[in-house]
């Protein structure tokens, strides 16, 4: 009788070992998984138009997560990929403001809010933790398209949605916490009013810093098929957006910058199947 | 002309250098995926410590740290373009030719094409028999999102048009043996002294990569 | 040279040679011209000294030059994002160079080089350029000078044209950055210097479009509709309303010449700068390098442009500077205040030396014409009376003693808690029937002005009055009735 009873609990003990150790395992990549939302197909017109007759492009559906990366996701990632700590990163990868809000490499510090966005984060640093993840950075196109759906908190007309947009950009620095801000209609959180937020491809702004001319490319600086026209000169909100990605290099980590993940749409499921 | 005489054991053991001394990065590469930290003694501006795998039109595939120990006159281009791609080619060209001998034999000259959808490895031994660019010269292609990597690293801003065709920089960058960018001609036409000048002072065979 | 074999000519007196020697006293005269107006021509063919670049902060301007040789100067300047003061009780979130609307004003001399270093402050939301008017180049300097938050640029350019300049951020959208604050001034002196004054002073206008209406309380958002429709809240001076004002009063003395260094950051309006008491004795009209103009009340300063004044101060007082599109003065802000102590000066201006009522029909106290009787006089019960009172208030006592009862200061008595008011309804009757002239003590104030009858029914008379000794302070225990003006005005005319 007590040898049953005995070899139960020690068969217990192994079983509760297995799945502790298996579920730490399992969540040192994992933890909170990503939410992704999905976001349906739809019709972007660039902001900068390659010529008249560019009538923009269809985005193919995807899915957005939910949030933008926090400070405790990124902090899980740097102690996993020790490589991208903030006293290992070399500079080609991220410039001297990386994580220079965290107290140090893998403390974030009391000051530093942990499910707030990370920023003082680079393009390449934001490319590698997607591919951690499994995920990748959402286009500018997937992210203006995801960023337009505000009907049902802003209002139909685009011009409720650019006063909106003006008086969020308008906070100084970043006081404007995303919590604090309405979700989009398919209720992906912190578009606007937070940080701004790294794209793939946000090197494709093809204008110099002198953006008053008569939209024609310096023909010297670039090649280019036509005039940058802007597609809606009195969208100041987009304006905003697009010289700050005008503005960037890939190893910049503006404390005004994070990034959230997309993922190519699949089968329904709302977790990282990591 | 004289060539001096070098015993054998010394041309075996520079081959040896020679041969081995490019496989040291990979020898201290740690696998962390495309975004690695690899190599001892690179500096840490080095475009090489953050590169892709690219093919060149000879179908051969390398890393662009491949390239380190030379000097690299870099740009993007696409093959189909009929713009200012063709000047850009041309205005490496002319860098070339204006090289002293010495220099011109050290100094690597690299296209990276924008359009990996059109340019094949066929399209770009195309192009380069069509601009006849000698041994020295590199026509690469990469996936969408090496391209994308490579452009971050050289500050060339890019984006692909309804039509196909690309909207680009017209950056032509200079790198050190090392990999750090070392100047940037940003326009077209170039201020082709100034190319020369940048380029001859990272071909000097002082600058060899120690450590 | 052929000779001919003609008998020899007085060569020297031929036409041509006449005409030669003329053509040649022309070019020496032109090159002699162009070479003083050639801002490079005295560049060293070494280096040049290299200083830092003097600013100051409005309304201070930067020491004249006195150096006469060129210099290479460096400046660093800090584009910021804050949240500050716009007027009382009303906050904006202001785009600044160095921290401040407007940015600083710089000063240089025709010819120098300039190494400018822009730096973007972590803590901004948008990336920032500069275009300085006075850059010969592209884009004033802008196409170089893209500058993320956090981070530098540099570029280096020769202040070629003398004149004053205005800077601004061009950054798209250009009209946001410019409209949230961030613009200044950039004096390139001549080569010989400006003509010396003994003050010099820096005051910039630009117009504010927020979300809320001119005075709304809180943090008020930029609103692009009236920004495009170029119908500002705001118009003031270096900044915020009254930021030239009271305490914050430019001061000078007597006898002094004072120069106002003058720029418009718009965005959009066209300022018509005049300063109240004064006559700009020179005017370099919109800011160019020639004092072009005397003696003028009135000068316009464009949208991205500027003008220099320059005035003797002969009499004491306070001058008020505005913007004489004039409701932009006294209803949005644009009003700044020059306290010129000293000496009086009677022969130019005596101060006020008599001050009668102008009746052109005489010295008695006039009558409006009678308007005809309310179809019934009768009492309004108290509710009625009070609200007919105030509304007969408005109509005929507000233009002078106000819609609060404060009155006028040495105008009209306030009615206000008035002792004179409340010490007798019957005298206050008749001062509405019959009017008022003749010096009278009001809380401890004299007034000696003159009150016309109003030509008012009995009726309102005594709905006016029972409003007013229950209202604005005035605690009156009994209203005005019908009866008692009735008997008032049966007494006669009693007007003191």
């Amino acid at each position: 009788m007590e040898t049953v009873v005995s070899r139960g609990v020690i068969l217990g003990m192994w079983l509760v070992g297995l799945l502790g150790g298996g579920a730490s395992g399992a969540s040192a990549q994992q933890a909170s998984g990503t939410r992704y939302r999905p976001v349906t197909a739809g019709h972007v017109r660039p902001f900068y138009l390659a010529g008249v007759a560019d009538t923009g492009v269809r985005v193919p559906g995807f899915q957005l997560a939910e949030r933008a990366v926090s400070n405790a996701e990124f902090l899980r990632f740097v102690k996993a990929n020790p490589g991208w700590q903030r006293s290992r990163v070399p500079r080609i990868a991220a410039d001297p403001a990386y994580l220079r809000h965290w107290e140090s490499d893998t403390v974030l510090g009391v000051a530093t809010v942990a499910s707030a966005p990370v920023v003082h984060v680079s393009w390449f640093a934001a490319q590698a933790y997607a591919e951690w993840r499994g995920a990748r950075l959402p286009s500018t196109a997937e992210w203006e398209l995801a960023a337009s759906r505000f009907v049902r908190s802003v209002g139909p007309t685009p011009e409720r949605l650019q006063t909106f947009l003006l008086g969020s950009y308008a906070q100084a620095g970043t006081e404007a916490i995303p919590s604090k801000t309405p979700a989009s209609d398919e209720g992906i959180v912190g578009l606007h009013g937070g940080p701004w937020e790294w794209v793939d491809d946000f090197n494709s702004v093809v204008t110099s810093g002198e953006s008053r001319g008569d939209g024609t490319p310096d023909d010297g600086l670039f090649c280019a098929g036509g005039a940058a026209l802007t597609a809606d000169p009195g969208n100041f909100a987009a304006f905003m957006r697009y010289a700050v990605r005008g503005s960037l290099r890939g190893s910049y980590a503006l404390g005004t910058l994070g990034f959230r993940l997309a993922r190519d749409a699949s089968p329904p499921s709302g977790r990282s199947p990591q | 002309m004289n060539r001096p005489h070098i015993p054998l054991r010394h041309r075996v053991a520079t081959l040896m250098f020679g041969m081995l001394v490019p496989l040291l990065p990979f020898a201290a590469c740690r696998a962390q995926g495309a975004g690695a930290v690899p190599a001892s003694g690179l500096s840490e501006h080095s475009l090489y410590r953050v590169t892709g795998r690219w093919t060149n039109f000879d179908g051969r595939e390398l890393n662009l740290a491949e390239l380190r120990g030379e000097p690299v006159v870099l740009a993007m281009v696409y093959t189909s373009c009929t713009m200012t791609c063709p000047l850009i080619t041309s205005e490496m060209l002319a860098v070339q030719r204006a090289l002293p001998a010495e220099a011109r034999a050290r100094v690597r000259f690299v296209l990276a094409s924008f359009d990996p959808a059109r340019d094949s490895v066929g399209a770009l031994r195309q192009h380069a028999e069509k601009m006849a660019l000698d041994g020295r010269w590199l026509v690469l292609r990469a996936s969408p999102a090496d391209v994308r990597r490579l452009a971050v690293l050289l500050g060339v801003s890019y984006r692909q048009l309804p039509s196909g065709d690309f909207d680009h920089s017209n950056i032509i960058s200079v790198l050190d043996p090392q990999g750090v960018v070392t100047f940037q001609s940003p326009r077209i036409p170039a201020d082709r002294d100034a190319l020369v000048k940048a380029v001859s002072a990272v071909a000097r065979p002082s600058l060899r990569p120690r450590r | 040279m052929h000779r001919s074999s003609s008998t020899p000519v007085a060569w020297h007196r031929t036409p041509a040679v006449a005409l030669t020697l003329g053509l040649l006293v022309v070019a020496a005269c032109t090159s002699a011209d162009s070479a003083t107006r050639d801002p490079l021509a005295d560049r060293p063919s070494g280096a040049m000294p290299v200083e830092t670049l003097q600013v100051a902060y409005a309304p201070a301007v930067p020491a004249p030059i006195t150096r006469r040789t060129p210099a290479k100067l460096v400046v660093n300047l800090e584009t910021r994002e804050v949240k500050k003061r716009l007027a009382d009780g009303v906050e904006y979130t202001f785009w600044t160079f160095g921290g401040s609307v407007p940015g600083p004003m710089l000063r240089v001399r025709s010819g120098d080089e300039v190494e400018f270093h822009l730096n973007n402050h972590p803590s901004s939301k948008m990336p920032h350029n500069i275009d300085l008017h006075a850059v010969t180049g592209p884009g004033g300097g802008a196409a170089s000078s893209l500058t993320a938050p956090g981070h530098s640029s540099q570029f280096t350019f020769a202040a070629l044209n003398p004149g004053l300049y205005v800077y601004h951020c061009a950054t798209a959208p250009v009209g946001m950055h410019i409209a949230n604050g961030m613009y200044g001034l950039i004096l390139v002196e001549p080569k010989e210097g400006l003509t010396p004054v003994d003050r010099e002073f820096y005051v910039m206008q630009s117009e504010f479009y927020t979300a809320g209406r001119h005075g709304a309380a809180g943090v008020q958002p930029f609103d692009m509709e009236k920004a495009l429709h170029e119908d500002p809240e705001y118009v003031v001076f270096n900044g915020s309303v009254g930021a030239l004002a009271g305490e914050n009063a430019l001061q000078a003395k007597v006898g002094e010449t004072v120069r106002m260094f003058v720029g418009n950051g718009g965005p959009n309006l066209v300022s018509s700068f005049h300063v109240i008491g004064e006559i700009f004795d020179r005017v370099h009209t919109e800011g160019g390098s020639i004092a072009n103009q005397r003696d003028v009340q009135t000068t316009l300063v464009p949208a991205g442009g500027s003008a220099i004044v320059d005035m003797r101060l002969d009499v004491p007082g306070t001058y008020i500077l505005v913007d004489h599109s004039i409701f932009r003065a006294f209803n949005k802000g644009a009003l700044g205040m020059l306290r010129v102590d000293g000496d009086a000066n009677a022969v130019v201006y005596s101060g006020k030396q008599n001050d009668v009522v102008y009746l052109p029909e005489g010295g008695a106290v006039q009558a409006m014409p009678r308007v005809a009787a309310a179809a019934t006089e009768r009492e309004l019960p108290r509710e009625e009376l009070l609200a007919r009172g105030q509304q007969v208030y408005a109509a005929n006592c507000a233009a002078c003693h106000q819609l609060g009862g404060e009155g006028t200061a040495g105008a009209f008595p306030p009615l206000a808690r008035s002792d004179f008011l409340m010490a007798n309804k019957d005298r206050a009757i008749g001062v509405v029937l019959h009017g008022l002239s003749g010096e009278v003590t009001v809380n401890g104030q004299k007034f000696n002005g003159v009150m016309p009858s109003l030509g008012l029914s009995n009726t309102d008379v005594a709905a006016v009055l029972s409003y007013v000794r229950t209202n604005f302070g005035n605690r009156a225990s009994d209203l005005v009735s019908l009866r008692d003006v009735a008997r008032v005005r049966a007494a006669g005319s009693g007007g003191h």
